[in-house]
């Protein structure tokens, strides 16, 4: 029998009088189960609900318990419905004050949560493996070299061999694969991995078996990647690959299909929802490194280890230095000053995250902040403008404890509608969030606000304001029980009028640092974006290609080779009428982490190459119209052409940055350079051009060497295709043609470079937008609490300022007076804001692009801006304080 | 003469009769979903027998001890002859009112 949820029992159990508790409870119980055996738990858990909601709901139950007595007794109940009632009305009475008290509630509880459940989704939850806090990620590094590198499998094997604080070090090799369909190829996305993988990951296929070491013996690939053991290749699968390609799991188990690598048997099949970490293979097949491979130099491969579990990190640390110095000795000249980093597979996985996440988190806090001041504020003025209906109240017996009662409710009252709106305003802001960052578009839909949180914020507003409330409610019971005492009230008003002086203070201060953060992100975003990438990305198509590799071959035995297949895929390409020209590139700008990106050493071929030198160039292996089809500048000599081919001379075209490190005094071309691609060799500069932003819009450009395609040939490259017309509609007619060339030659993905270089940027569009809207919020509520605190004073000093000009004070004068007045809160304010600032613009310092942290333009914007609105909140009650008439003043004592 | 039942008190007491003149709680509230399709809160269906015990209208047996403990116990609720009567004091009252009222009436208003 299901059995009632613990809310419910406990609920019921304080909700429901003493003496019919226990049987109440027991039919609740029976007819929750009945509920759930006929209908479902989801059912009867309405049911409990609306059971719940009819015996607390208004004016229903309550009364009648109270009347019957239980734990509401008669007293505690009636006065409790008196207090709700009145509250209710009391705040009715002000609406304006209720509005934006609970407009404040909702919007810092409605935001904080949004972000905090985005925060708790991607950077705080740690990857789903078992022990994952042990999993960590290991890689080369050198001091000289900026780059991120992976490791090389011979160090990789070494690392196995000579430390023992891992429980295991695994790798894996990314690799599109060529699928064979009944009609026309597939890609899939796959993934080699050491044999010991899937245990140092530490979950295991759910269907058929895990890889054993019959599947890695002899799991060898050459160089180029291609299959060269003796049998066919055995592969586990993720559960959707499964279900794509066989409907059902259990079809997909022991099912064989044709690749480029040969027939590949499906053996197992991991758990519904698998991810790898770092990759999003759906296929994992066996690789095993030869005994007699060398390349210390090609940090090719990435590598995931699991500590040892009566192991510390320092300790594994410690050893993998000790190994990698020993490495160093050993083979100086491909292990000279690298060591190895293990990195925390979760910090890994966030990283990138972190800082526009980072960035939000500290303007939520700021928001969150100027919401507490607010409600704190506007809850010291209301009491404190009510201390004659207190005191009356007090006067004519009404205890502290109720009066205080009566606070709670209104408090409560306010944070039940702020909640209640909070959770409307909590779930859309959710959703943008997530849908305007690329990173999390993937998370909207089936992430919903986190509860606790927005409980636990809206209960520390309710908090706050009742701390706020207190303060004059007390005063005031300690003060003089007489009516209107003029003693009582003045010290009430002046104590309180401070507090909120230095409220309304901080709320300015902490607004202007908002809107200072929020200036310069938006003047890094508009940086970023007027930066020029160097090439043109408006109107180009990229199409991925991978070649199969059972068919196009460096030699006579395949049907044919890649070195022929791209020009005569540029050419078969610009035949088409839209097309001006194509080229291609195996590395790919703005998304080279998803396509082969490497770099080589470099030096001159007229001078040794200097000891400890690990200066690096980033190879692009291209086809002739690769500058073309991506509008990139020349600088000096000439693009490739047919002369450049096989069996021509060794050429290259290097960027400007390379030339000018190289060759800082005389002209590049026609010099000769020495790289190691593949190995140590001299080649001929033939063209400099213009730099370009490969890794990003952000980051400066690096030293760059190109290499003609048709002499360093390679099967995966990216077609570059300059369009005339609608990129995106052109994209179908391309992949047609690509299959048009070669029916079972797929097209791994066709993108559009233009969005690849707004993704670029996305995060921080991302933030500059969500940061610029918290300051528009903070802003408005800054707004809201000088009008507010200037409308309590002018009410306050009424009788004073009536007074006053029943002497013949000018109402000009008053009204300057009153401005005056809240211009020296804005002041102190601004002044603090700009100290508060520093701290801000520290922590977003990793986001701002072009603009000094101090950015003149940015202060002063901001600065007026915050004047500007302040004063214009503040002329509303000045207004109406010069338009005292003191006679009414007069009248009314 | 003091006040009639009222609506709910009605349907609790007369679901009692239904129930034989004695029922638990939940067998009450069980018969005034099947007769009349509402699903009345259980709580006040509690608070209404208490109430029309406190008038003397019903009587309340407590469950023993035995069955207390077992955790299975409720309080079985019986019909007494002042309720009975109540009852139908104010099935008169009802019935005296709608006498001669003519449906058609009704239904063309």
């Amino acid at each position: 029998m299901t059995s009632m949820p613990r809310w419910a029992r406990l609920f019921f159990r304080l909700a429901l009088p003493a003496h019919v508790r226990h049987s109440a409870l027991a039919d609740l119980a029976d007819g929750f189960a009945t509920r759930a055996a006929a209908e479902g738990e989801r059912s009867a858990g309405r049911w409990l609900w609306s059971q719940a909601v009819r015996t607390l709901g208004p004016g229903t139950q309550l009364a009648r318990l109270g009347r019957a007595g239980g734990v509401f007794g008669t007293h505690v109940a009636a006065a409790l419905r008196f207090d709700i009632r009145r509250g209710a009305r009391a705040l009715r009475t002000a609406p304006a004050f209720s509005a934006t008290v609970v407009l404040i509630i909702a919007l810092g509880a409605g935001v904080a949560t949004a972000l905090y459940t985005v925060a708790e989704h991607t950077v705080l939850s740690r990857p789903p493996y078992p022990g994952a806090e042990r999993l960590y990620v290991l890689r080369e590094a050198n001091d000289a070299v900026s780059q991120d590198e992976g490791a090389a499998p011979a160090n990789l094997l070494d690392w196995r061999a000579r430390t023992s604080s891992f429980e295991g070090i695994a790798s894996w090799r990314p690799m599109p694969l060529v699928a064979y369909g009944p009609e026309v190829g597939e890609f899939i996305r796959a993934a080699r991995v050491t044999r010991d993988f899937f245990d140092v990951i530490g979950v295991a296929p759910e269907w058929g078996r895990a890889l054993t070491s019959g599947d890695f013996d002899g799991a060898w690939y050459d160089s180029s990647e291609d299959y060269i053991g003796a049998r066919g290749l055995t592969a586990i699968v993720t559960h959707e690959l499964a279900t794509r390609r066989y409907g059902d799991v259990e079809r997909a188990v022991g099912a064989t299909f044709g690749s480029e690598l040969g027939p590949i048997e499906i053996v197992g099949v991991m758990p519904p929802g698998f991810r790898a970490p770092l990759s999003d293979a759906e296929l994992w097949l066996p690789l095993e490194y030869r005994p007699d491979l060398g390349g210390r130099n090609s940090r090719y491969v990435d590598v995931i280890a699991r500590l040892g579990a009566d192991r510390s990190i320092a300790e594994a640390r410690a050893d993998l230095d000790r190994v990698s110095a020993f490495l160093s000795s050993e083979y100086p000249d491909t292990n000279g000053g690298w060591t190895v980093e293990a990195i925390d597979l979760h910090r890994r996985s966030i990283a990138g995250h972190g800082a526009t996440l980072a960035t939000l988190a500290v303007a939520v806090l700021c928001l969150l902040f100027i919401a507490f001041l607010n409600v704190s504020a506007m809850q010291i003025a209301r009491w404190a403008s009510r201390e004659r209906d207190l005191a009356l109240r007090r006067t004519l017996g009404a205890s502290r404890g109720r009066l205080a009662q009566q606070l709670a409710i209104e408090t409560a009252l306010l944070c039940a509608a702020g909640g209640a709106l909070g959770v409307v305003v909590a779930i859309p802001v959710l959703r943008v969030l997530l849908a305007s960052s690329p990173r999390w578009a993937e998370l909207a839909g089936t992430v919903t606000p986190n509860p606790v949180v927005f409980a636990a914020v809206v209960g520390a507003m309710g908090v706050t304001g009742l701390a706020s409330a207190f303060a004059p409610a007390l005063r005031l019971s300690r003060a003089s029980r007489r009516v209107g005492s003029p003693a009582g009230s003045r010290s009430v008003g002046h104590a309180t009028g401070r507090l909120r002086h230095i409220l309304v203070t901080a709320e300015v201060a902490v607004t202007l640092a908002l809107l200072v953060a929020a200036g310069l992100l938006s003047r890094s975003f508009l940086n970023v974006r007027s930066v020029d990438p160097g090439f043109e990305a408006k109107d180009a198509v990229v199409l991925r290609l991978f070649l199969d590799k059972a068919r196009y071959g460096w030699d006579e035995s395949y049907e044919d080779s890649p070195r022929d297949y791209f020009p005569r895929l540029a050419a078969h390409l610009e035949t088409l009428p839209f097309v001006e020209s194509a080229g291609g590139v195996q590395a790919l700008p703005m998304l080279p982490a998803n396509t082969i990106d490497f770099a080589r050493p470099y030096w001159r071929t007229d001078e040794p190459r200097p000891p400890g030198d690990s200066r690096l160039a980033d190879i692009r292996l291209i086809t002739p119209h690769y500058f073309r089809a991506l509008g990139m500048r020349r600088v000096a000599g000439r693009e490739f052409d047919e002369r450049d081919g096989a069996e021509g001379p060794p050429v290259v075209v290097v960027n400007e940055s390379l030339a000018r490190r190289l060759f800082p005094e005389e002209p590049a071309v026609g010099r000769e350079l020495m790289i190691d691609y593949p190995d140590t060799r001299a080649v001929r500069i033939v063209g400099v051009v213009a730099d370009v932003r490969f890794y990003g819009l952000h980051v400066e450009p690096r030293p760059e060497i190109y290499l003609p395609h048709a002499q360093m040939p390679y099967r995966a490259l990216s077609m570059v295709v300059k369009v005339d017309g609608d990129p995106e509609t052109s994209i179908p007619a391309l992949t047609d043609a690509v299959l048009e060339l070669d029916s079972r030659q797929p097209v791994l993905s066709a993108l559009l470079l233009d969005r690849l270089v707004e993704g670029s940027v996305a995060d921080r569009r991302f933030a500059a937008r969500v940061v610029a809207s918290i300051a528009i919020a903070a802003i408005l509520l800054a707004a809201t609490a000088i009008y507010g605190l200037l409308a309590y004073l002018v009410a306050q000093g009424r009788r004073a300022i009536g007074v006053r000009m029943a002497l013949g004070a000018r109402s000009s004068r008053v009204g300057l007076e009153i401005l005056g007045e809240s211009m020296q809160v804005v002041g102190r304010g601004i002044i603090t804001g700009l100290a508060v600032a520093v701290p801000l613009v520290l922590a977003i310092r990793s986001q701002l692009f072009g603009v000094s942290l101090a950015d003149g333009w940015v202060l002063a914007a901001a600065t007026a801006l915050l004047a500007l609105l302040a004063t214009i909140a503040a002329a509303v009650p000045a207004y109406r304080a010069a338009r005292t008439d003191p006679a009414e003043v007069i009248r009314a004592d | 003469m003091g006040r009639y039942l009222g609506e709910f008190e009605q349907t609790v007491l007369v679901a009692l009769v239904r129930c034989g003149g004695e029922a638990t709680g939940g067998r009450i509230h069980a018969e005034i979903l099947d007769r009349t399709g509402r699903d009345s809160s259980i709580s006040a269906v509690y608070v209404t027998l208490k109430r029309m015990s406190d008038k003397g209208y019903v009587a309340i047996r407590e469950p023993g001890a035995l069955s207390t403990t077992m955790g299975r116990g409720k309080n079985r609720y019986t019909l007494t002859g002042a309720g009975a009567a109540e009852l139908g004091r104010t099935r008169e009252m009802f019935e005296r009112l709608w006498r001669g009222v003519d449906p058609d009436t009704l239904a063309a208003t």
